[in-house]
């Protein structure tokens, strides 16, 4: 355990000692949060969604007085079906609601036909989900219309598109994870310097054991940072009923730590196939960049295909824990499932990363 | 034939303390020996079959596929001898030494340290022995100070212990000064010498040198060739690789020529010249019916040896600075010779007399 320590604080000197690691381990994220708080900033981005109202009654009114009062939403009133339809087709608007004579929130299902511009994923997102949540919110407990999907957790709030991001930029900063250990292992392998460690008493569990540790302080300042960071664009966390916003940002941390785990079990795997370190780099981001894409770090992926592909990835876990507590206000315990998901996943490739270096490398 | 560049030495500043020093403030061992170093005689083989040895090996093989890198070598290293082993680059030198510290597993056949088996016992080899590899293994992100306290750290060094030696060394080699820059600032030869200490810190009973100056500048070179020799005298035990056979020559007290992964020679490297034949050593260019001027060469009863190699004759031969202009003559004969030179016997003779090529 002793060696195991030593050895994670010497990876921590050299990490922090080099600058293209340093840059890649923690700038990357800060500077890609930053972006994100640039992009949507609270207040900066509105959808335009335009409106048919052939019911005027007090309900549909109501309806659009409180899609207007969305922060995000913009409502803009057509005369007729025709015009809001060559608006929409000409990207006037993002969005359209035509609401027929007889609305009423427990008819929404047959009085309202809703179309998304879905060439925007932010912006079909964020305009689905808020449209939505108000549906539910008049209807009690009616479902909303199958036009658009129900998020996975029931919601009480509107959608924030900057928590949405900023859960995804954390995500995606500790899946760099995979990159610094592959990179990191193979670099010592290359230099002969595991080599030289092994003509000590040191064991590889003790090698891998530092590794690892060193691995998740790395995951847990990035976490840190990004929190901070985004705190400073505007990024509020939702405390749960009982929980308050500290709380729940210690559960993210430990999710954060979960998926630090199962990426270096993944980066183990690369490391041990890999020959050099140069190869090393180039197939962990040819890792990293399909877990970006496909897990949910920035959009949701679409299609039921893609939704099962998605569950190879540890990232879509850890997203979808992470924004149900801090997005959407949801305690720890409710997103167990997640949590139960990520932790299997990460001991399952820390073994067979561990297995497969051993096998590979000694 | 051994020999001291002191003033050299001195030239590279802190490398002239004697080691003894060190040695006698160096309280922590690791190990617990159960032998004693015995006095080194390295002529006697009657001699060496009653002392203890800290290396066997036996019929000791490493094959990569079809390569076979190492094919059953058999040699024995006395405790506190320094033991080299001389050979051209992929002759096997370091393939063997990564069999002993247990890096590679033999494909047949096995060693022994300190009495323990390297495939069975590798864990317990591993506290007993310092291992400096071919290339400078250093974290170049880490202080030479940390590199050491690394290493110490592994062993289990006490922390307290460990901070006292690694300054200790560090001021040995003259890198007290730059203790506490980040290796990457330091130039070749820094971290050679770095890489050493790094092997010394815990303070073992034996020693795996592996090709210790490869690269070096001449001065640096002498300065680890002294750093080496008070090891010796510190009566560490050394296996040492080098395809330099002037180091083998004046660090080694025997010394083990390998060729294409077999020793096809062992003794001191005295007895190896000896086998050569003693007498001063002409090498001169030639071009012509080389077979014809060895065989005419060979009739002269002050020849010891003679060999060709890559347009050039190599001859031994007794007072041969006198005899010079009839050694001339007669291979002129056969063919012109070029430009001569006159030398003593060296170990580059001996590989050239057992294998027809040269070392380098």
């Amino acid at each position: 355990m002793v060696t195991a320590v030593n050895l994670a604080v010497k990876n921590l000197k050299t990490m922090f000692r080099d600058k293209i690691y340093l840059f890649f381990l923690l700038g990357l994220p800060i500077m890609m949060m930053l972006l994100v708080g640039l992009a949507f900033t609270e207040g900066t981005t509105t959808y335009s969604v335009g409106y048919v109202n052939n019911d005027n009654g007090p309900f549909s009114q109501m309806f659009i007085t409180l899609l207007n009062n969305a922060s995000i939403l913009k409502m803009i009133n057509f005369s007729d079906v025709d015009s809001l339809d060559e608006s929409f087709r000409q990207g006037n608007i993002a969005a359209g609601l035509i609401i027929d004579e007889g609305y009423s929130p427990t008819t929404a299902n047959e009085t309202v036909t809703f179309f998304v511009d879905e060439s925007s994923v932010s912006a079909s997102i964020a305009i689905k989900s808020t449209v939505t949540a108000i549906s539910s919110t008049l209807a009690g407990d009616s479902k909303p219309k199958e036009y658009w999907k129900p998020p996975d957790e029931p919601i009480s709030v509107e959608f924030n598109p900057l928590n949405f991001m900023a859960v995804g930029t954390l995500t995606y900063s500790v899946s760099i994870i995979v990159f610094s250990t592959t990179s990191s292992i193979a670099k010592e392998r290359d230099k002969g310097l595991f080599s030289r460690l092994r003509t000590t008493p040191m064991t590889t569990l003790d090698f891998l054991a530092g590794s690892l540790m060193s691995q998740i302080v790395i995951s847990l300042m990035q976490t840190a940072l990004i929190f901070a960071v985004s705190y400073l664009v505007g990024f509020r966390p939702l405390g749960a009923t009982g929980m308050d916003m500290t709380v729940n940002m210690l559960a993210a941390f430990v999710v954060a730590m979960i998926l630090a785990v199962a990426c270096v079990g993944v980066g183990l795997v690369i490391a041990a196939f890999a020959k050099n370190e140069d190869q090393a780099v180039g197939i962990s981001w040819f890792v990293i960049i399909p877990m970006m894409f496909l897990s949910g770090t920035w959009w949701e992926p679409q299609g039921a295909t893609m939704k099962t592909v998605s569950w190879a990835f540890p990232t879509t876990y850890a997203n979808k824990a992470i924004r149900a507590i801090l997005a959407r206000g949801a305690p720890l315990l409710s997103v167990s499932n997640f949590l139960v998901g990520l932790a299997i996943y990460a001991i399952i490739a820390f073994m067979v990363g561990v297995a497969f270096f051993r096998k590979k490398t000694i | 034939m051994k020999r001291h560049s002191t003033t050299l030495v001195h030239s590279i500043g802190g490398f002239d303390k004697n080691l003894r020093d060190l040695s006698e403030s160096h309280k922590y061992n690791p190990t617990v020996r159960n032998k004693t170093a015995n006095p080194v005689d390295l002529d006697g083989e009657d001699h060496m079959k009653q002392t203890q040895y800290a290396i066997e090996a036996e019929d000791l093989t490493r094959k990569f596929g079809n390569l076979v890198a190492v094919d059953h070598i058999n040699f024995k290293v006395q405790e506190g001898e320094l033991w080299g082993l001389l050979g051209p680059n992929g002759a096997g030198k370091t393939t063997t030494v990564k069999m002993l510290c247990g890096l590679l597993t033999p494909t047949d056949g096995t060693a022994k340290v300190e009495g323990r088996d390297i495939q069975k016992e590798v864990r317990e080899i591993r506290k007993l022995i310092g291992v400096c590899p071919q290339e400078p293994t250093v974290y170049e992100r880490l202080t030479g100070k940390e590199n050491v306290k690394l290493i110490g750290q592994m062993h289990k060094v006490p922390k307290a212990e460990l901070k006292k030696k690694a300054d200790e060394l560090l001021e040995r080699i003259g890198l007290t000064e730059r203790a506490d820059d980040q290796v990457i600032t330091y130039s070749g030869g820094m971290k050679r010498r770095l890489d050493l200490i790094m092997a010394l810190v815990h303070d073992p009973p034996i020693l795996f040198l592996d090709e210790p100056t490869l690269g070096l500048d001449p001065a640096v070179r002498r300065a680890v060739w002294d750093f080496i020799l008070e090891l010796k005298e510190r009566k560490k035990t050394i296996v040492m690789t080098t395809h330099y056979m002037e180091e083998a020559d004046e660090l080694c007290d025997r010394v083990a020529i390998i060729d294409y992964g077999k020793i096809i020679e062992e003794g001191s490297p005295e007895k190896l010249k000896e086998k050569v034949g003693r007498g001063d050593r002409i090498e001169m260019e030639f071009s012509g019916d080389a077979e014809a001027a060895i065989k005419q060469l060979k009739r002269l009863k002050f020849i010891k040896t003679v060999a060709a190699a890559e347009n050039r004759l190599v001859i031994v031969a007794e007072a041969g600075v006198l005899r010079l202009g009839e050694i001339i003559k007669t291979t002129s004969r056969a063919g012109t010779v070029g430009r001569t030179s006159l030398s003593e016997n060296t170990l580059e003779d001996v590989f050239l007399h057992l294998t027809g090529r040269r070392l380098r």
